[in-house]
């Protein structure tokens, strides 16, 4: 089964290599037109006859790939001549940051989130879950942007506590703890939208888990056991509860990755997402092509280890 | 050791009437250390919320006591009464799929209890878990399987090892054979006998196999007691209405009659009668059974010899306004002679020789002989068409002589071996089937055409015009014996005596005379004599079986008794004679 998992997952991965591949070259007229258009580089003969040679554009398709494949297999995803700079530097150097926001943001949100709804759940129909229940139910339908620009009005520009944007006060020259204090300071906006949004989707999903296996048989044995409240709350409830939660995570991962793009970009953040936003803004091919192929494979990436991880979740699904 | 006084168990509910839904009420009945008891009911009558109540997790409104080792339960607070949970009393719940964590492994689960209730080290609580499960049965591999592993049987093992876990003085079981297959049910029930040597152990169960073995039985219906007693007592005998119903729904490995379900529906818990819990679908309800509920009192019991025991001489109560089974037919020492001309000389034959027996309301019985035993003349006495020499007859408490005519045979009718000896040939079905009506009378024509065709529905014959206005010689042997049927159901008799109703028939039409008999006696609760002299059709219908032999009634007893261990040499004869084809199979569940 597992065996099966990993081809489904390199099939994926092929099809990803191959529609980057062929996609500038479907494109009508000169790929490399497709690739740079005329707006950001003066396109020189000179220049175009150096790409064309690059990219082996007058050898057979067969050896086109087979060098596509070799520059990714190498690191090469080409050069952004916008940032003046290989593409791949300029997603490593974002990448630290958008690891950084979401790694915080999520666990935050899921730690809050699953420690919420199961108290929640089991206290069904109480005041504690009525109010958390509408609470976040409301949260639940207001878009991730929305809540960062109301942190942002709130917290920088009026309260002015905390930065609106951006990942590091520049030029300050900050080291050690300073730096990391900065850094901190930075990130508690973003985060905290994005933490929020994801976290009152993971709350309703986890509230329901919880009300959904309390009257299941085995509830009740753990009682009969003479268990106390808590072990049989997260032991018995929560825990036959958490595989539909992960499942749905897995599964809402493109949103969440999403949500990400969208929060930095509101936050000005220098992650991959908003560096996307710019890429898009100046129509930076070779950059764009790079960013969604790096977020793709994290994408497969994630949902790949999830699939790993549901077995440890729930003994069921080695059966199945 | 348990003692349960009064309990009752109700919760609130806004979607019904009354508020309120009973689930239990005025349950009593106690426990004596060591000592097992079955609790036996079909679901919905609250036997598993008895077991829920006495573990303190039934929620609702309980009330009354749960004595338990002195202490009632119920005044303990939620903490206490978390620590009597598994350490002195555990449950094993009905097996089904999710009723182990299917989270944690069967090792993690049984420990669990152990380590928790802080009784041992991790360590300690593992070395026993692999005790307990090879204990009852189980590989100690099996310690790290997941609950999604295990079988039906297994994980049922599996629940009763984790009940044992901390050495409760009780254990409670749930269904514990429920959907399982023959041989792991085995396994089980020793696995039950090993361990109730040990402790006091109650079953709960809709199946009375599974308690048989168990020694005392408590039935229950609609949250009330009916019955309790020794179980085998019990079983063999019962003396409620609604026990007997029970047991005649269940196949026992024994049982010789074929099944029977109850008539009628379980009332629902929000609209309980208000009298007697059965008496929605008693046959033999009288006006006090509908006003109030009866109280469980002590009963009189049977004896082997079918006399009557004053209170039994065992424990044995009962919940019934009229006591338990009513007696419908009382026969005292009849005897009749009859003169014998033959060649000249006359010799007198005793054609009924002091017989005495009783009748019940609701059974069947089955009087077995050969031909000129004396059987036919028994069946004409009773119904009063010849007269005793000495004797006495009580019908429902009255001297039959004594009773209106009319009265009489409304109540008590008969079905003859020969169609035609019940019917007036020149009559048409309609004529023939209404006329005891008529002889009743005081009854609207167009009434008495409505019985006649609902009858006529009941058993399975055509109602129409057409069939109405045909002769006895337009019918088939089988139709004619039905009209004779619909003839004597239609007074709506309480007794039905029917000498050798399926002599004339080819076995195929025969057996559908029979079923249909059994139906109407079942859904009418009537009280059927049935005359035969063939042992293997009469171990097919009835409760009991009576055999006489040249006007004595040599044996009576307990169907599968008479059959499985006849006592009289002639009983006897007639059974191994009767064996025949299907001797094997009688051999083999003798062996
Ligand atoms: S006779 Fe009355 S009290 Fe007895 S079981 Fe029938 S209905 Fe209940």
């Amino acid at each position: 089964m597992f065996g099966k998992r990993l081809i489904e997952y390199v099939i994926a991965f092929m099809a990803l290599i191959i529609l980057n591949f062929v996609m500038p070259r479907l494109m009508p007229g000169d790929p490399i037109d497709a690739i740079y258009g005329n707006e950001l580089v003066a396109l020189t003969p000179e220049l175009r006859e150096q790409l064309r040679a690059q990219y082996l554009l007058d050898q057979s398709i067969w050896s086109q790939f087979l060098h596509y494949l070799y520059s990714i297999a190498s690191g090469d995803l080409g050069y952004s001549y916008a940032g003046k700079a290989p593409v791949i530097d300029i997603v490593a150097g974002a990448l630290p940051w958008t690891i950084l926001l979401v790694g915080t943001a999520l666990f935050g949100a899921i730690t809050i989130a699953l420690f919420l709804g199961i108290e929640s759940g089991w206290r069904r129909g109480e005041r504690l879950d009525r109010y958390l229940f509408a609470i976040f139910s409301i949260i639940n339908g207001i878009p991730g942007f929305f809540i960062g620009m109301i942190l942002i009005i709130i917290f920088a520009l009026n309260l002015k506590v905390l930065p609106a944007g951006g990942a590091i006060t520049h030029y300050a020259g900050y080291t050690g703890s300073e730096y990391a204090i900065d850094v901190a300071r930075h990130l508690i906006l973003p985060a905290t939208a994005l933490c929020v949004s994801e976290l009152s989707w993971i709350y309703l999903l986890m509230r329901g888990g919880i009300i959904s296996v309390i009257n299941e048989p085995f509830i009740k044995t753990g009682m009969l056991k003479g268990l106390d409240d808590r072990t049989i709350r997260y032991r018995y409830a929560a825990r036959n509860a958490l595989l539909p939660v992960f499942t749905r995570i897995g599964i809402q991962i493109s949103q969440i990755v999403a949500g990400i793009l969208i929060i930095e970009a509101v936050f000005t953040y220098p992650g991959i997402g908003y560096l996307l936003h710019d890429a898009l803004l100046t129509r930076d091919l070779p950059l764009i092509q790079g960013i969604l192929l790096i977020v793709t494979i994290s994408v497969l990436a994630i949902n790949f280890t999830m699939d790993i991880l549901y077995p440890r979740i729930d003994p069921r699904i080695r059966h199945v | 050791m348990l003692e349960i006084n009064d309990l009752t168990l109700q919760y609130t509910a806004d979607f019904v009437e009354s508020g309120i839904i009973r689930v239990l009420d005025g349950i009593s009945f106690y426990l004596k250390k060591g000592e097992s008891i079955g609790i036996i009911g079909e679901s919905g009558s609250g036997k598993t919320s008895l077991g829920m109540a006495v573990m303190g997790l039934s929620g609702g409104e309980v009330s009354g006591e749960i004595r338990f080792g002195g202490v009632n339960l119920l005044d303990l607070t939620d903490e206490e009464m978390r620590v009597v949970r598994w350490n002195r009393i555990s449950m094993v719940m009905q097996n089904t799929g999710n009723v182990l964590n299917p989270a944690y492994t069967v090792e993690e689960q049984i420990t669990e209890p152990i380590t928790k209730h802080g009784l041992d080290s991790k360590i300690g609580a593992q070395e026993r878990a692999s005790l307990l499960l090879r204990e009852v049965g189980l590989d100690s591999d099996k310690l790290n399987a997941y609950p999604v592993e295990l079988s039906g049987g297994e994980r049922q093992q599996v629940l009763i090892a984790m009940a044992l876990a901390n050495d409760p003085e009780l254990i409670i079981m749930d269904e514990p054979t429920a959907s399982l297959d023959v041989l792991t049910r085995r396994r089980i029930l020793g696995l039950l006998d090993r361990i109730k040597e040990e402790r006091s152990l109650l079953v709960i169960s809709h199946d009375a196999s599974t308690v048989a073995s168990l020694e005392n039985l408590i039935v229950l219906y609609s949250g009330r007691v009916m019955e309790a007693g020794k179980t085998d007592l019990l079983l063999k005998d019962p003396r409620h209405p609604y026990t007997r119903d029970l047991l005649r729904a269940h196949p026992f490995m024994d049982t010789t009659k074929d099944l029977q379900g109850i008539r009628g529906k379980m009332p629902t818990l929000y609209d309980l009668p208000t009298g007697c819990r059965f008496s929605t679908r008693c046959t033999q309800k009288i006006a006090i059974c509908e006003e109030r509920p009866p109280e469980l009192t002590g009963c009189r019991v049977r004896g082997e010899d079918g006399s009557q025991d004053g209170d039994g001489g065992t424990y044995r109560r009962i919940a019934c306004h009229r006591g338990g089974i009513h007696t419908l037919l009382q026969v005292n020492s009849l005897n009749k002679e009859y003169q014998n001309r033959s060649r000249n000389r006359s010799r007198t034959v005793a054609a009924l020789n002091d017989i005495s027996f009783e009748l019940q309301v609701g059974e069947i019985v089955a009087l077995v002989g050969a031909t000129g035993c004396g059987k036919s003349t028994l069946a004409k006495v009773v119904t009063r068409i010849f007269k005793p020499d000495s004797g006495e007859i009580f019908y429902d408490g009255e001297e039959i002589h004594a009773i209106d005519a009319k009265r009489f045979h409304k109540d008590v009718q008969m079905i003859f071996q020969d169609p035609l000896d019940a019917v007036n040939t020149r009559f048409h079905v309609l004529k023939i089937v209404r006329e005891p009506l008529e002889i009743q009378g005081k009854i609207e024509k167009q009434e008495m055409i409505r019985k006649v065709k609902h009858t006529l529905d009941e058993i399975n014959l055509p109602s129409d015009d057409i069939f109405l206005k045909k002769y006895p010689h337009q019918l088939s042997g089988g139709e004619l014996q039905r009209v004779t049927i619909a003839r004597a159901l239609i007074t709506d008799p309480k007794l039905l005596i029917a000498d050798e109703p399926t002599a004339y028939l080819d076995p195929s039409v025969q057996a559908k005379i029979l079923k249909l008999l059994m139906r109407m006696q079942n859904t009418r609760g009537m009280t059927m004599l049935f005359i035969t002299h063939d042992i293997a059709l009469a171990r097919k219908v009835s409760d009991r079986i009576f055999v006489m032999r040249e006007g004595d009634l040599v044996e009576q007893g307990v169907s599968s008794d008479v059959i499985y261990s006849p006592k009289h040499v002639y009983t006897k004869e007639l059974v191994y004679g009767a064996e025949g084809a299907a001797g094997y199979i009688y051999k083999s569940i003798r062996s």
